[in-house]
């Protein structure tokens, strides 16, 4: 699933490391997710798109 | 402190927990083997010869709560890599147990928990690499 996570993150200056953090995941599943070789839940992707004041389809486009 | 698979506080639980139940089981085994040797021939020797397995109970309830704290993607490796054990070393086992009919020396079952760990072991660095 395409996302925009590093470019939310990035914009933020976060570190994939930090946002780990604020989202109580590993680092190893933020670069997952960013480099689009992991699909998060439904539950870790509200959580993602709420943490960014976004909606889950401004974060995340079901096109592979 | 970043957190993954190794360094985070539910990792350091599971360890100290494991090594733990290892050292006691260590001392019970030993325990165990000498009680054993001078009463062979006592009523008690059945309870006595798995009183060592008591403290390793402590290992599956560990992993079950360490496994339940990781996060999503260290859940979905752990259970790539426990499939991958589990199935592996059916496959292996199977296969050994047709050479033994060809002709190649019996090997004892109790190997088949190693050879699993192996698998199991030979899953997560396959994981690992496929979401690094």
């Amino acid at each position: 699933m395409k996302n925009k996570l590093r470019q939310l993150r990035q914009s933020r200056e976060w570190s994939q490391a930090e946002l780990a953090e604020r989202l109580n995941v590993s680092r190893q599943t933020i670069n997952a997710i960013e480099t689009e070789k992991y699909d998060p839940s439904l539950p870790l992707a509200f959580k993602i798109a709420r943490l960014f004041k976004l909606n889950i389809e401004d974060v995340f486009e079901d096109k592979r | 402190m970043e957190k993954n698979c190794w360094n985070h506080a539910p990792a350091r639980r599971y360890t100290v927990g494991v090594l733990g139940a290892m050292t006691l089981y260590t001392i019970a085994l030993v325990i165990s083997i000498r009680w054993l040797h001078h009463n062979p021939e006592a009523p008690w020797k059945y309870a006595i010869a798995v009183f060592p397995v008591l403290p390793v109970l402590w290992v599956p309830v560990a992993a079950v709560r360490f496994f339940r704290e990781m996060d999503e993607l260290q859940k979905q490796m752990h259970l790539e890599a426990l499939a991958f054990g589990f199935v592996g070393a059916g496959v292996l086992s199977l296969t050994y147990g047709f050479l033994q009919n060809g002709g190649l020396p019996e090997v004892s079952w109790v190997w088949v928990w190693p050879v699993m760990c192996v698998c199991y072991v030979v899953g997560l660095v396959a994981a690992q690499r496929r979401y690094r």
